[in-house]
C-alpha cells in the first residue's frame, strides 16, 4: 500500500512524462444532449488493449499503431462508436445518449464487465451522477423506487441510519433480506449495528457518492449466482471512479449544501381540549398541581384561562390553559448538510491516477445530534508494458456521531406533555438543559419514569467514531491477446467505537438514578482473495468468453465492551467513575473457500448462453456437509438479428434463465453456548443454560430462480419496454420452531422452511419528444407475491408483535403472504358493531362503562409488505438546463401505527373528539339476553347507553348488577376510546399503508461557458434538489407509511423530514 | 525485466491464493469460539448455584402470594392484583407460571445430572447426590401444581433430542422421587477426596457454590431425608403402604428438627432479582396504584386473634394512621417501612374481607386505615426464603405418629417442638422491631392453650397449626390444606377452592398431542374449561 501512495504522489508532484513511440491522437467527446463534456468515457483501439479514459474536460490521448486504427468510443448510457483514424490527429466526438443501447457494457458479478445484450437475465445499472446530487447519507436511499423489484425503506431512524434494502421480495422467512454489497469486487461488511435504541448505521453511510462511478444491481439468481452462498437476496455491485487518461492535472469540485426540515406528523392533533386534574375524572377539574397527570388530554375545554399554577412551581412561568404550538415543531430545529468534495485525476496512457477528498457536516433536526464525514481515496491504473495491468484502490472514511435519535423515547415522550405547555419550559432554567438546579432530571410529571425529552436530547448521549479502511489491488497478465491471468486482493477494517451515557439523575434509569456509562468497540475485518484465467477467443461464427479462478474469504468479528453502572461521582460520566462493571466481550470469525467458473457462448450476433457454477466450503458447518454447489445457465435470444421486424421496431431480445443460489450461515450457529452471569445472585457468579438449542447440522438456504424477459425497442429507441417475469424458491429455509418448555427448550433452529416469490418488473421508457429539447419519461413498476409454503411442519411463526389496539401479532403462514397481520376487532351482528358494559375500578369505587365487544378470535387485518411499487420520472432538457421529477408510491399493504395508540391512548388525536362536548351516543347492538343465549337489541334501548362527557348532562340511571348499584362513570369517553379502542380493538391504531409521494424534484443548469471564460474553470453546474416534498396519498392521520420498515408494525419511527440541496459542480 | 518481475509476483500471488482455497483444515480452525462458554469449560457448580437461587426463588416472581396466599385466606384485596386468587379465579399467566421451572431449575438439574452422570467420576458422587436431591425438590413443588407432568422425557431435547416429551402419571412421578431420593441419600461419600471435591460455601462471595448448606454434607441428607417425609407424607392417602415405608425410613435417617437445618434462601435488599420476591410485591411500585397494597385476610386475622396466637406480632402489620389522606403510589413507597405512619394495635387488627372486587372502604385512605397490612419489617429484604423448615417436619413427625407409625417420638413432642420452632424461626428475622419478637413464655403459654387432643381432632388441629406455621411458604400450605382437607370458608359464592393448577398454553400450542393423552388418562375431557381443569384433584389428593 504505501508504494502505491509513494508512487501516486510522484505522479502528482512531476506530472507523467510517457515516451511516445507511436503516432499520438487527441480530441474531445462531447454529449450530444447538452454539448458538455464527457469524463470517463472508455476510449479503446479495437483489436488491442491499449485504452484510455475522457478527462474531466472530455479530452483524452491516445496512441495509435497507423491510420487504420479503429477507435471505440464507450460510455455507460451512451451509444458506442466506432471511427477509423485516417490521417487526424484530433478526433472529436459527440456521444448520443440512448435508453440501454444494446453495445452497452455493464459490470456484473465478480466484476466481469458484459455486454447488456448478452445477459440473460434483468440488471440495472446506476450511475453515479444519479446519486451524488441527492443529499442522503446512506447511499442506498437515493436509490429508492428508482429500480424495478428493488425495494428500499427508509429505516426511520435517522439520516444516517442503516438502509433496509428488499430485491425481489423476502428470500428467507426469519434472515436479514439485504443483499450483498460489493464495492470494486470486494465483497463488505454490511452488518448494521445498534445499541440502546439508536441506529449506528452501516458501511454504506461510509462512501462518498461522489466516488462512485457507477452501481450495478444483480436481482436475480442468474445474475448472482457467482457469488454464490451468499447472493441469495441479490448483489449491489459499486465501481469506484479510477483515473482518466487526460494529460496534466484535472480538478474537480463538487459542493452541496442543503437544509432539513421535520414534516409535521401530527395533522390531526385535537387543539380543543387539554389535561384534567385527575386521572380519569371530572373532566370539568382544571390541572391544580403543575405536574398532574400531564399525560392525558382529557380534561376540559382550552379557554386561556390563568391556572394560578406555575409550571415547576416557578413564579416565572405562570400556566394558562390554551392550545400552544404542537411540540414536535419546537423541539426539533432546521438540519443542514453541508458537503465539500475536490477530486484530482492524472496521467497519461499508461498510469493514471484519481484521488479525491470530502468532507460532510450533517446537522440533525434532532436537537443536539450532528454527524461529520470525511473520506480520501486514491485510485491507480498502471500499464507496465504490454501484458501487465495494476489497479489498485484504497479508500478511508472517517466519521463522528454525537447522539444518533433515539425515535421511540422522543415520540413516547413528545406526545405526553400536554398541549397546553410550551415544551421549552423543560429545558429548565439552568446552563444544563432537562435538568433542575440540582442537576438532576427536571420531571415533567409525578410519573417517574417519564424522561424529559431535553434531557433525553443533552444529557443522555451516545457518540460513536467509525473508521472504515478498504484497499484493493487487481493484477492482470496479458499471455497472449485471448488469454489472460487475473489476482486480486481485498481488504476491509471496519472499527466502530460507542459511548454510551446513561446520565446520573434520571432516576428510573438504573439503580436509584445514579447513571451508567457503557463503551466498546468492534473490529471487523475482511481478506477476500481471488484469481482466475480468463478467454476470450472467436472460433468462425462463434467466440466464447470464458473463465475460471477462486477465492477465498476470510471475516473475523470482535467487540469489546465494559459497562459501569453506579457512578460514584454525582454527573462526573467516565467509566472509570462506575461502582460496579460488567464486561461485554465477544468475537467470532468464518471463511469460505470458493472455486467457480463461467463460460459465455455466442452465434453470430444472435445468441448467447451462459454457464455458471461454483462451489463453496464453510467454516461455518460441520466438515461432513459443508460443501455445496451453486450452478447458473441463461440465454439470451435478439430476434431482430434473424427475422425482418417492421422498420419501427428497433430492438427485440427475449431472454431466459435458471439458477441456485444460498444465504445464511452464520459462524457458532452449530455450537451450544451456555450463559455465564458474572455478577450473579449477590455476587456469586451463576451459569446457565440457552434456551435455543444449537444445530450442528445446519446448511445455508437454497433458492433456485427462473426468470425470463424481453427487452423491445421502436422507433429508434424512443420507446423502450424491459420486461421481467421471474419465480423464485427458497428451501432449506432456516426457521425457528418453537418447542414446549417440557421439552427443556424454547426454541430450536432448523433448516425446514420453504416460501416462494412471483413477481413482474417492467421498466417503459417513452421520449415523446427530442432534438433541442428533450423530454423523456421512465416508468418502474414491480410486483412481487411471497408465499409461506413450509415452516418445519408447524404451520406458523411470530415474526413480531406489538402492544397496541389489543395486541396485534404479526406472523408468518404457511399458504399465506409474509407477514400477516392479525388483531382483535369490533365483533359485527348484521353487520352493526356490537357493544359490551363492563366494570371498572376507579378510586375504589367499581364504575360502568361501555366498550366494543370484540371477537374472540383475532382476525387477519393485511399484510405487512407491499406487493406493488412504481415510480414515475420525468425528465426535461432544454440547452443547459434540465428538469426531473419523480413520483413514487406502494401500494397493497397494512400498516400498525404504534405513534397512533399515544395518540388515541392520551386523548391527543382529533379522532378521541367525539363525545367531548356532550355525549357519545352508541351505534349498533348489545346482548340484551345471556351468554348461552344471547338477544342482539339496539343499543339506544340499554339503560345509560350514551357515554357522558359532561357531569351538567343527563346522567344516565344507575345499573344494578349481582345486587349492587353501579353508577356509570361520568366521565367515560376517556375510558370508551383508551381502554375499549387501544386495549381492546385494533381500529383506530391500524392503517391502510398505500402511498404515493412527490418524492423528487431536481433542477440543474450547465452555466454557460462565456459567462466565465477568464476563470480557469472548464465547466461548472448547478442543480437544486428537493426531496419528499409532498405526500399525493397518506392513509395514517399523524405519520409517514414510507418510513418506519416492512413487516406491517411501525414501532415509533421518527417523522420524515423535507430537504432542499444546492449542488455546485465545477470542473478545473 | 521490469515485467518479469512481476509476473513473478503475479505467479506467487496465483500460487499463495489458490494454495488456500484448498486448506480446509485452515476452515475448520477458524470455527473455534474464543470466549464462548461450552459444556466444556463451563465450571458446572455454578450451575448448581443457579439451581439452588431458582428453585429457592420459586420461579414464580411472588406469585404464591397472589394466588396460593388467596386461596389459603393469608391475604386479600379488591385490586386486580389479587383478585384471582382471592375470587378463585383462573388467571392464565399465573397459572403458567411454574411450568418455567422446565426451562429453570429442572432443565439445569437435568443436564447437570446429564453431566456429571457421563463424567462418571467417583469423586463427584456427592455432587450427583445433592444434584439429584434438587431436582427431586423441583419436581416435587412442580407435580403438586400440575398433577400428571412429563418427567422421564423432560428437558431432553438437547440430549436425546426429544422435543415432545410424553406425560408421566403422578403416582409413578411419586414412587419415581422417592426411589431417587432414596438412592442420592445412600450414595454420599465420607471419602476424604471426594468430601474435598464437593462443592462447598466460601467465604469469598465470588466463589460460592451451596449458597445454602456450605458444602455441609450432614444436612443435605438431612434435607434429603425431610424432603421423602414431605414427600411420603403427601402420599398417605393414595398409597398408605408407600407413605409408611419412606416416612419411617426418612424419619429413621433423620430430618430436619433444628431451625438451624432449614433449607432457605437468602435475599438481599439490592436488585430486584435479589430482593425478597415477597417484598418487592407487597411494597408496590412508586408509579403503580396505591389501591394495589395486600391486606391480611379476614379469617386469617380473625383465627389468630382468636387463639391469641403470638405470631400475630410478627405477621401482623399495622393498618394507616387515619391522619394521612395522602396516599399516593409513592407516598406509600416511603410509609411502608416508617414505623411512625402505623397503628400497631394488636387488638384493633382487621383483615380484608375475600372475595369482593370493589373497595369496602368508602375512600382508598379509608382502605388502608380500615386493614391491616402484611408486616412489612417481615418481608424487608434481608430475610431467608423458607423452602423447608423444622416447623414441617416436626408436624409431619407428629402426624405420622398419630399414624402410628415409627417416628421415635411421640405426636405430642413433635407437635410441641414444632410450634416452637414455628415461633422460634419467624421471631428470629433480624428486621422485626423489637416489640415484635416472641418470647419462649408466650410460646409455652400457646402450646398449654392449644393442646394436640387426639383422633380426628389432633389431625384437625395440626392441619391448623401446619396452615398458620406455614405462612411464609404459601405454595406448600396450599397443598397441606388441599390434602389434610382443612376447612376454610370458601372466598366466593359460586367457586370452590381450586386444587391444582390447568395445564400451561404453552403445552397447548406445542405439545398438544401428548397433553392430550395424559388428560384422557386422568379420565378428564380434552374439552374441559379451565375452571373445571383447576377443581379436578391430583391423585394423592383423595378426601
Amino acid at each position: 500500500m504505501r508504494k502505491i501512495a509513494i508512487m501516486s504522489v510522484l505522479l502528482l508532484l512531476m506530472g507523467v512524462q510517457v515516451v511516445f513511440a507511436q503516432r499520438s491522437v487527441t480530441g474531445t467527446v462531447i454529449s450530444s444532449a447538452d454539448n458538455l463534456p464527457l469524463p470517463g468515457v472508455s476510449v479503446v483501439v479495437r483489436g488491442t488493449t491499449t485504452g484510455t479514459t475522457t478527462g474531466v474536460d472530455g479530452k483524452y490521448a491516445i496512441q495509435v499503431p497507423n491510420n487504420q486504427a479503429v477507435l471505440i468510443f464507450s460510455f455507460v448510457g451512451f451509444a458506442t462508436q466506432e471511427i477509423t483514424v485516417g490521417d487526424q490527429s484530433t478526433l472529436n466526438v459527440t456521444l448520443t445518449e440512448s435508453i440501454t443501447q444494446m453495445e452497452e457494457v455493464v459490470v456484473t458479478a465478480l466484476g466481469i464487465k458484459r455486454q447488456t445484450k448478452a445477459l440473460s437475465y434483468s440488471a440495472a445499472e446506476v450511475r453515479g451522477d444519479d446519486v451524488q446530487k441527492v443529499p442522503e447519507i446512506n447511499l442506498m436511499n437515493t436509490l429508492q423506487g428508482k429500480i424495478a423489484g428493488v425495494d428500499i425503506n427508509i429505516a426511520g431512524t435517522g439520516a444516517a441510519g442503516s438502509s433496509r434494502v428488499t430485491i425481489r421480495g423476502n428470500t428467507s422467512i426469519s434472515r436479514d433480506n439485504n443483499p450483498l454489497y460489493v464495492v470494486d469486487g470486494v465483497p463488505i461488511t454490511r452488518a448494521s449495528s445498534s445499541y440502546g435504541g439508536r441506529d449506528l448505521g452501516d458501511a454504506l453511510t461510509t462512501i462518498n457518492p461522489n466516488d462512485i462511478e457507477t452501481m450495478s444491481i444483480l436481482k436475480g439468481a442468474a445474475a448472482t449466482a457467482l457469488y454464490g452462498s451468499r447472493a441469495s437476496n441479490g448483489v449491489i455491485l459499486i465501481t469506484t471512479k479510477s483515473g482518466t487518461g487526460q494529460r496534466g492535472l484535472g480538478i474537480s469540485y463538487n459542493g452541496s449544501f442543503g437544509f432539513e426540515n421535520l414534516v409535521d406528523p401530527y395533522r390531526n392533533r385535537q387543539t380543543l381540549y387539554g389535561n384534567s386534574g385527575m386521572n380519569g375524572d371530572n373532566s370539568d377539574t382544571y390541572p391544580s398541581t403543575w405536574n398532574q397527570e400531564v399525560h392525558r388530554q382529557w380534561g376540559p375545554k382550552y379557554d386561556g384561562r390563568d391556572l394560578g399554577i406555575n409550571f415547576n412551581d416557578n413564579p416565572d412561568i405562570p400556566m394558562t390553559f390554551g392550545f400552544r404550538e404542537n411540540h414536535w415543531k419546537e423541539f426539533m430545529r432546521t438540519g443542514s448538510t453541508i458537503t465539500n468534495d475536490i477530486s484530482f485525476t492524472g496521467g497519461g496512457q499508461n498510469q493514471r491516477f484519481r484521488a479525491s477528498i470530502s468532507d460532510m457536516r450533517y446537522v440533525s433536526p434532532v436537537p443536539n445530534s450532528t454527524m461529520n464525514r470525511q473520506t480520501a481515496s486514491i485510485s491507480i491504473n498502471s500499464k507496465f508494458g504490454k501484458k501487465i495491468t495494476l489497479e489498485a484502490r484504497a479508500n478511508y472514511s472517517t466519521s463522528k456521531s454525537k447522539n444518533r435519535p433515539y425515535p421511540s423515547r422522543y415520540i413516547q415522550m413528545l406526545s405526553l406533555i400536554p398541549n397546553s405547555w410550551d415544551i421549552t419550559w423543560l429545558k429548565g432554567d439552568t446552563d444544563k438543559w432537562g435538568a433542575k438546579p440540582d442537576g438532576w432530571m427536571l420531571p415533567f410529571s409525578t410519573n417517574d419514569y417519564y424522561q424529559n425529552p431535553y434531557w433525553s436530547a443533552y444529557q443522555d448521549s451516545q457518540n460513536d467514531e467509525r473508521d472504515r479502511i478498504t484497499a484493493n489491488a487487481n493484477l492482470r497478465y496479458d499471455i497472449t491477446d485471448w488469454l489472460f491471468l487475473n489476482g486480486r486482493i481485498g481488504t476491509e477494517k471496519g472499527v466502530l467505537k460507542v459511548t454510551n451515557i446513561d446520565a446520573y439523575g434520571f432516576l428510573r434509569g438504573n439503580v436509584a438514578g445514579t447513571g451508567a456509562v457503557t463503551e466498546y468497540t468492534t473490529n471487523e475485518n475482511q481478506l477476500n482473495a481471488e484469481y482466475s484465467l480468463n478467454v476470450n477467443k472467436a472460433f468462425g461464427s462463434f467466440n466464447i468468453i470464458a473463465m475460471f479462478g477462486g477465492s477465498s474469504t476470510r471475516s473475523a468479528y470482535n467487540r469489546d465492551g465494559i459497562r459501569g453502572d453506579q457512578l460514584l461521582i454525582p454527573f462526573y460520566h467516565v467509566i472509570t467513575n462506575a461502582g460496579q462493571l460488567y464486561t461485554d466481550v465477544s468475537n467470532s470469525k468464518s471463511g469460505i473457500n470458493s472455486l467457480y467458473g463461467s463460460a459465455e457462448a455466442s452465434y453470430k450476433d444472435l445468441v448467447y448462453l451462459t454457464v455458471t457454477g461454483r462451489n463453496d466450503w464453510f467454516s461455518t458447518l460441520a466438515p461432513e456437509n459443508n460443501s455445496i454447489f451453486y450452478p447458473s445457465v441463461g440465454i439470451s435470444y435478439l430476434l431482430h438479428n434473424q427475422i425482418s421486424l417492421p422498420e419501427w421496431w428497433s430492438f427485440a431480445k427475449l431472454r431466459a434463465s435458471y439458477a441456485e443460489v444460498g444465504g445464511g450461515s452464520s459462524a457458532y450457529a452449530t455450537k451450544i453456548g451456555y450463559n455465564f452471569d458474572a455478577t450473579g445472585y449477590m455476587n456469586t457468579p451463576l451459569v446457565s443454560l440457552p434456551n435455543g438449542i444449537a444445530n450442528p447440522n445446519l446448511l445455508p438456504y437454497e433458492t433456485s430462480e427462473w426468470e425470463v424477459g424481453a427487452d423491445f425497442r421502436f422507433f429508434q429507441n424512443r420507446i423502450g419496454i424491459d420486461y421481467a417475469y421471474y419465480s423464485k424458491k427458497t428451501t432449506n429455509d432456516i426457521v425457528g420452531v418453537t418447542l414446549p418448555q417440557s421439552s427443556g427448550y424454547t426454541s430450536a433452529t432448523v433448516n425446514l422452511g420453504a416460501i416462494a416469490n412471483k413477481g413482474h418488473e417492467l421498466m417503459l421508457t417513452l421520449i415523446p419528444v427530442t432534438g433541442k429539447v428533450n423530454l423523456e419519461f421512465n416508468l418502474a413498476y414491480s410486483y412481487n407475491m411471497g408465499e409461506i409454503l413450509d415452516l418445519g411442519g408447524v404451520s406458523e411463526v411470530s415474526a413480531g408483535s406489538v402492544g397496541i389496539g389489543g395486541g396485534i401479532d404479526v406472523k408468518q403462514i404457511v399458504g399465506e403472504r409474509p407477514y400477516a397481520m392479525f388483531g382483535y376487532t369490533q365483533k359485527k351482528i348484521d353487520g352493526k358493531p356490537v357493544w359490551e358494559r363492563w366494570t371498572f375500578n376507579y378510586a375504589g369505587q367499581a364504575h360502568q362503562s361501555w366498550r366494543p365487544a370484540r371477537d374472540p378470535q383475532k382476525t387477519l387485518l393485511g399484510y405487512g409488505t407491499h406487493p406493488n411499487s412504481a415510480s414515475l420520472t420525468t425528465t426535461l432538457k432544454w440547452k443547459g438546463l434540465s428538469v426531473s421529477a419523480v413520483i413514487d408510491g406502494k401500494w397493497g399493504a397494512t400498516v400498525a401505527f404504534e405513534a397512533e395508540q399515544e395518540m388515541v391512548e392520551r386523548g391527543m388525536a382529533t379522532s378521541t373528539l367525539p363525545g367531548r362536548d356532550g355525549s357519545l351516543f352508541l351505534e349498533g347492538v348489545y346482548n340484551s339476553g345471556t351468554s348461552s343465549e344471547p338477544v342482539w337489541s339496539d343499543v339506544s334501548t340499554a339503560p345509560g347507553y350514551t357515554i357522558n362527557a359532561n357531569p351538567a348532562n343527563n346522567l344516565p340511571n344507575p345499573v344494578t348488577v349481582a345486587g349492587n348499584e353501579i353508577p356509570y362513570h361520568v366521565k367515560h369517553f376517556e375510558n370508551y376510546y383508551r381502554e375499549g379502542f387501544t386495549k381492546r380493538v385494533c381500529q383506530m391504531v391500524v392503517f391502510d399503508a398505500d402511498y404515493a409521494k412527490f418524492r423528487q424534484v431536481t433542477i440543474g443548469y450547465n452555466i454557460p461557458k462565456n459567462i466565465y471564460k477568464n476563470l480557469p474553470v472548464q465547466n461548472l453546474n448547478v442543480s437544486v434538489v428537493g426531496r419528499n416534498l409532498f405526500d399525493i396519498i397518506n392513509h395514517l392521520p399523524n405519520g409517514d407509511p414510507a418510513t418506519g420498515g416492512a413487516t406491517g408494525i411501525n414501532n415509533r419511527a421518527l417523522p420524515s423530514t423535507r430537504s432542499f440541496t444546492l449542488n455546485i459542480n465545477a470542473n478545473f | 525485466m521490469k515485467s518479469n518481475i512481476f509476473y513473478r509476483f503475479l505467479l506467487a500471488v496465483l500460487i499463495l491464493i489458490g494454495g488456500y482455497a484448498c486448506d480446509t483444515d485452515n476452515l475448520i480452525d477458524l470455527d473455534d469460539p474464543k470466549y464462548m462458554l461450552t459444556p466444556d469449560n463451563a465450571d458446572m457448580s455454578m450451575l448448581f448455584t443457579n439451581i439452588l437461587i431458582s428453585h429457592g426463588r420459586g420461579s414464580t416472581g411472588g406469585n404464591p402470594a397472589r394466588l396460593e396466599g388467596g386461596y389459603c385466606k393469608y391475604y386479600a384485596t379488591y385490586s386486580n392484583l389479587m383478585l384471582f386468587g382471592g375470587l378463585y379465579q383462573f388467571d392464565q399467566g399465573l397459572n403458567d407460571n411454574p411450568w418455567g421451572v422446565y426451562t429453570g431449575a429442572l432443565k439445569m438439574s437435568i443436564a447437570l445430572e446429564d453431566f456429571l452422570v457421563k463424567k462418571d467420576d467417583p469423586n463427584q458422587v456427592n455432587n450427583l447426590a445433592m444434584t439429584r436431591i434438587m431436582k427431586v425438590a423441583v419436581i416435587q413443588r412442580l407435580t403438586d401444581f400440575y398433577g400428571d407432568v412429563p418427567i422421564t422425557e423432560a428437558g431432553q431435547a438437547y440430549i436425546s433430542n426429544n422435543m415432545k416429551p410424553g406425560y408421566d402419571r403422578q403416582a409413578d412421578i411419586y414412587k419415581y422421587m422417592l426411589q431417587t431420593l432414596d438412592q442420592a441419600l445412600t450414595s454420599f461419600s465420607t471419602d476424604a477426596t471426594v468430601v474435598s471435591l464437593t462443592w462447598k460455601g466460601n467465604a469469598d462471595p465470588k466463589k460460592a457454590r451451596d449458597i445454602v448448606y456450605n458444602g455441609n454434607i450432614d444436612k443435605w441428607k438431612k434435607y434429603g431425608y425431610s424432603l421423602m417425609l414431605r414427600i411420603a407424607m403427601r402420599a398417605s392417602d393414595a398409597d398408605a403402604a408407600m407413605a409408611k415405608t419412606y416416612a419411617e425410613k426418612a424419619i429413621a435417617g433423620g430430618v430436619i428438627t433444628n431451625n438451624a437445618d432449614n433449607w432457605t434462601l437468602q435475599t438481599k435488599d439490592g436488585m430486584n432479582s435479589e430482593k425478597s420476591p415477597y417484598s418487592s410485591f407487597f411494597e408496590g411500585s412508586p408509579s403503580g396504584d396505591p389501591e394495589r397494597y395486600m391486606k391480611l385476610g379476614e379469617y386469617f386475622v380473625d383465627f389468630l386473634k382468636a387463639k391469641a396466637d403470638p405470631r400475630r406480632k410478627v405477621i401482623f402489620g399495622g393498618r394507616l394512621n387515619n391522619t394521612i389522606t395522602a396516599v399516593t403510589a409513592s407516598n406509600m413507597q416511603t410509609y411502608w417501612r416508617d414505623e411512625s405512619k402505623w397503628d400497631w394495635d394488636l387488638s384493633q387488627a382487621k383483615g380484608m374481607v375475600h372475595g369482593t372486587n370493589a373497595n369496602p372502604s368508602p375512600t382508598l385512605a379509608a382502605y388502608h386505615w380500615t386493614y391491616t397490612s402484611p408486616n412489612p419489617f417481615l418481608f424487608t429484604m434481608d430475610q431467608p426464603l423458607s423452602i423447608l423448615t423444622a416447623s414441617e417436619m416436626n408436624y409431619l413427625i407428629a402426624e405420622a405418629a398419630l399414624n402410628s407409625w415409627t417416628t421415635g417420638t411421640t405426636a405430642t413432642a413433635a407437635y410441641e417442638a414444632a410450634i416452637t420452632a414455628s415461633m422460634n424461626f419467624m421471631s428470629s428475622f433480624s428486621g422485626l422491631l423489637p416489640t415484635q419478637k416472641i418470647e419462649s413464655s408466650e410460646i409455652t403459654d400457646y402450646i398449654a392453650a392449644n393442646p394436640l387432643g387426639t383422633g380426628d381432632a389432633a389431625k384437625q388441629r395440626l392441619a391448623e397449626e401446619m396452615w398458620v406455621s406455614m405462612y411464609m411458604n404459601p405454595t406448600e400450605a396450599w397443598s397441606n390444606v388441599r390434602r389434610m382437607n382443612l376447612n376454610l370458608p370458601s372466598n366466593s359464592a359460586t367457586a370452590q377452592m381450586p386444587t391444582r393448577y390447568a395445564y400451561p398454553e404453552n403445552e397447548r400450542s406445542n405439545n398438544l398431542d401428548k397433553l392430550n393423552a395424559a388428560i384422557t388418562a386422568q379420565g378428564w375431557s380434552t374439552s374441559m374449561t379451565r375452571e373445571e381443569e383447576i377443581s379436578k384433584k391430583l391423585w394423592w389428593d383423595k378426601n
